[in-house]
């Protein structure tokens, strides 16, 4: 099935994977968009395709990472310190993986859902890793290897205090993943989708440390 | 003449492993518990994707894990979520269950498809999001009962029936759910996986000899 056209089979797929038990409102969402690792900023865009109405963005911090004009050493640059250390031998699943988040980037990924139905924004953190296929098993990356349709998986933190209309004061989490990262050469956008599930519920009363101290030292 | 035979050598080993793909997917649900020894995560399959009967199965290797509970599940957190901690509104742990965060091998992926009649092995990485709901950077009764979770998946060539022959790649995301304070979850994810026709071999000392005349 052509990677075009089967997230179109997944509206079939809408609302199967959320659980419901410990959530208030769960959105299995669709999203296509543009974006690559190899420019700066490092920002992935589009709208959903299903789930939630409106727009969604991804940025990376790409700070300390070379500038794209030498695409070369950039390339470089994400690859030895990301992927060529954490190689996989294992015999017919040869490959390599990288981890994108707080300890390996200067600030943990960031996503933010513009949403238009229901109006709202959810924010927050996004940790995620990518598959690099070692498909000769020859401990060597080929250029058809980079630019294989690679496989991204990530999880979701909602930050409440960057909720926004519908989503104001928001707690939550959720997951998503694509199969269409790349790492072209020359370098180019990659057209990704992007499938995943929210689930949201509206956050507890704060509960201050202090204040707690507080309250039980009037009855001491 | 030596200059023909590697263009055809190339041609022939980047369409073997570049073929015609096929996309799968499957919504799976099942249960399991990092505390049991083995651990293996499993279930059947819920209607709606191109895998409706079948099971699947994930396992995690647990070499060297204590097996007295409260230093097995010390050690749980301390070597796979402790580390991965990330500032933030709320702050989090990830847990990472693969050989590049410290476990000692990949988590096995067997899935049984008697929808289409097949059997597929592979390997998966599992990373596993906690919530520090009240930012305190320790784990509090009752922050580790819900979440998201989500992988990333590997084929390998030794499937059966219709996925005789078949490799490839995926991904996988979805939720958990603990019976807290007990520790059994509840997993139900979503898992795409995309084919391909890999019979024919693949010589990594042939590949390499060729990309060595290059270098």
């Amino acid at each position: 099935m052509n990677r075009l056209t089967f997230a179109v089979v997944l509206l079939a797929f809408a609302l199967l994977v959320v659980q419901t038990a410990a959530a208030d409102d769960s959105y299995m969402v669709g999203m296509q968009g543009l974006g690559s690792l190899m420019e700066s900023p490092v920002v992935y865009s589009g709208n959903f395709m299903f789930g939630l109405f409106g727009a969604w963005e991804i940025t990376v911090d790409d700070t300390m990472w070379p500038d794209p004009a030498d695409s070369t050493a950039r390339f470089n640059y994400i690859w030895e310190n990301y992927f060529a250390d954490n190689y996989l031998d294992t015999y017919g699943a040869e490959s390599w993986s990288g981890s994108f988040n707080s300890a390996t980037l200067m600030s943990t990924p960031h996503f933010r859902f513009d949403t238009s139905s229901p109006v709202g924004v959810i924010e927050g953190d996004i940790t995620f890793s990518i598959l690099v296929r070692d498909w000769y098993a020859d401990g060597i990356l080929s250029q058809q290897e980079k630019h294989d349709n690679l496989n991204m998986s990530a999880t979701l933190n909602l930050n409440p205090t960057l909720g926004q209309g519908y989503f104001a004061n928001t707690c939550g989490h959720g997951s998503v993943s694509s199969g269409n990262l790349n790492f072209h050469n020359p370098p180019m956008l990659d057209n990704l989708q992007i499938v995943g599930q929210l689930q949201t519920y509206t956050c507890p009363s704060p509960v201050e440390e202090s204040t707690w101290g507080v309250v039980k030292a009037l009855f001491r | 003449m030596r200059a023909l035979l590697i263009v055809i050598a190339v041609a022939a080993l980047a369409t073997a492993a570049y073929g015609q793909e096929t996309f799968v997917w499957f919504y799976g649900v099942g249960t399991g518990d990092f505390m049991d020894s083995p651990v293996v995560f499993g279930g059947a399959m819920d209607p709606g994707g191109d895998i409706e009967a079948g099971s699947w199965s994930i396992t995690v290797p647990d070499e060297g894990w204590p097996a007295e509970a409260a230093a097995r599940y010390s050690h749980i957190w301390n070597t796979f979520y402790a580390p991965n901690y990330s500032a933030g509104n709320p702050s989090f742990w990830t847990g990472y269950f693969d050989i590049e965060h410290g476990a000692t091998d990949m988590n096995a992926l067997e899935i049984v498809d008697d929808t289409n009649g097949g059997m597929m092995n592979g390997v998966c990485s599992v990373q596993i999001q906690v919530q520090d709901l009240n930012n305190n950077a320790v784990l509090d009764e009752g922050e580790f009962c819900s979440g998201s979770l989500s992988g990333l998946v590997i084929i390998i060539r030794d499937g059966e029936g219709v996925y005789d022959g078949m490799c490839g790649t995926g991904n996988y995301f979805g939720s958990y759910v603990k019976g807290c304070p007990g520790t059994m979850e509840t997993w139900n994810y979503g898992m795409y996986l995309w084919l391909e026709d890999c019979t024919t071999p693949v010589e990594d000392a042939t590949w390499g000899a060729i990309k060595a005349m290059y270098q």
